[in-house]
């Protein structure tokens, strides 16, 4: 197989992606804290939050954000909220990969946020799904979302529509 | 802690399943093209030329749709349904962004047909507009035999279970998608999470293959 030799030049790949995303990650907070597309109380730092536009026919629709602790203790998202202006209601949800190579839509009760890590709600995994939407979600508009954490204050932040 | 290992898990997966197709495209196409695919070859390869649904598009008329591209292009094969907020959309989009980056000769030699597997709710004309949002022209194909749909389904190899939950329902499913060509050969599938860009490569390595 030669994953082998993908898989060997990796490590090193990696190691200067992930410390890029860092650098850009702490430039993207510092020039947008404060700004409504990034939320931060205490430990709990949200960012990138966006939506994938939906078409006219779309029921349902997904918030998609990252979710930095920079505490040392877990916490969870325990609920996400919209306006009843965008959609009757948001549920944590969990796209998992099944048997036979099936994905696999779920409800979650909370998604946990390990300490001193960083956890991503996107497509193919954790999403926000908004049911039944009031509306088309329109590319360039925004959505507020207000997340609920176990500990620690809600946040509340707009989500860009994007394609 | 379990559910974020679970996230990484799947993830994991996708990435594996990505880079083994990357490999298995390299060796099966070496020296035909410019790069390795990224789509995964199957062994022997899916023949769907035979499966035919509905057209459900309008000026279409339900006429049956056979699995089979134009000659010399190439057909994209998606199941999926409307109400799905996270894997259909994502790939819709994908494959329209794909699209998009060919070089304009080659991007209306790719047609798209999405089959729905929720025929109750995804009705001809609701399929057709939200098609029309991720890709132009795409086909809309739709079957209330269930005879017909496990048919097509079985074909494919693809699995689709309805999840009822409370008042609604979503559908486990296979996020595939299936490149077909004129002969009714699944040439290659990519599994979810390949990049626009990656689809796009592999999808001019096909089409100048193809041609040649």
């Amino acid at each position: 197989m030669n994953s082998c030799s993908i898989r060997s030049r990796r490590p090193a790949a990696a190691r200067a992606v992930t410390l890029l995303v860092a650098v850009l990650g702490m430039l993207g907070v510092m020039t947008v804290g404060g700004v409504a597309g990034a939320s931060s109380t205490g430990s709990i730092t949200v960012s990138k939050p966006w939506a994938r536009t939906s078409p006219m026919e779309a029921t349902n629709g997904a918030v998609y954000l990252t979710i930095k602790n920079t505490g040392t203790k877990d916490n969870a998202l325990v609920s996400a909220s919209v306006p009843e202006s965008v959609a009757m209601e948001a549920q944590l949800h969990e796209t998992k990969t099944g048997s036979g190579g099936t994905m696999q839509m779920s409800e979650v009760s909370q998604i946990t946020l390990g300490g001193k890590s960083t956890t991503k709600l996107e497509p193919g995994g954790y999403h926000i799904m908004l049911m039944q939407l009031a509306k088309p979600l329109k590319t360039g508009s925004k959505i507020k979302v207000t997340l609920e954490f176990e500990s620690g204050p809600k946040q509340t932040m707009q989500a860009v529509v994007k394609k | 802690m379990s559910r974020t290992r679970r996230c990484v898990v799947a993830v994991a997966v996708v990435t594996a399943v990505a880079t083994l197709g990357a490999c298995g495209g390299g060796g099966g196409n070496a020296g035909a093209s410019r790069h390795a695919l990224s789509g995964v070859i199957r062994t022997p390869p899916l023949e769907v030329g035979t499966v035919s649904l509905p057209d459900a598009s309008p000026g279409a008329g339900d006429a049956p749709f056979v699995m089979r591209s134009q000659p010399g292009d190439l057909l994209l094969v998606y199941f999926g349904y409307t109400s799905c907020p996270d894997i259909c959309p994502t790939t819709l989009s994908d494959i329209g962004r794909a699209v998009q980056r060919l070089p304009a000769a080659d991007r209306n030699r790719v047609s798209v047909a999405m089959v729905t597997v929720d025929p109750d709710r995804d009705t001809g004309s609701v399929m057709t507009s939200y098609l029309d949002h991720f890709v132009h022209g795409g086909h809309a194909l739709r079957t209330t035999d269930p005879v017909q749909q496990q048919q097509a389904q079985d074909a494919f190899r693809v699995v689709a279970k309805r999840v009822d939950d409370g008042a609604s329902y979503s559908f486990e499913h296979t996020a595939v998608t299936y490149v077909v060509d004129e002969h009714g050969t699944v040439v290659l599938e990519w599994p979810f999470g390949v990049s626009p860009a990656a689809i796009s490569d592999d999808l001019q390595t096909l089409l100048h293959r193809n041609a040649a």
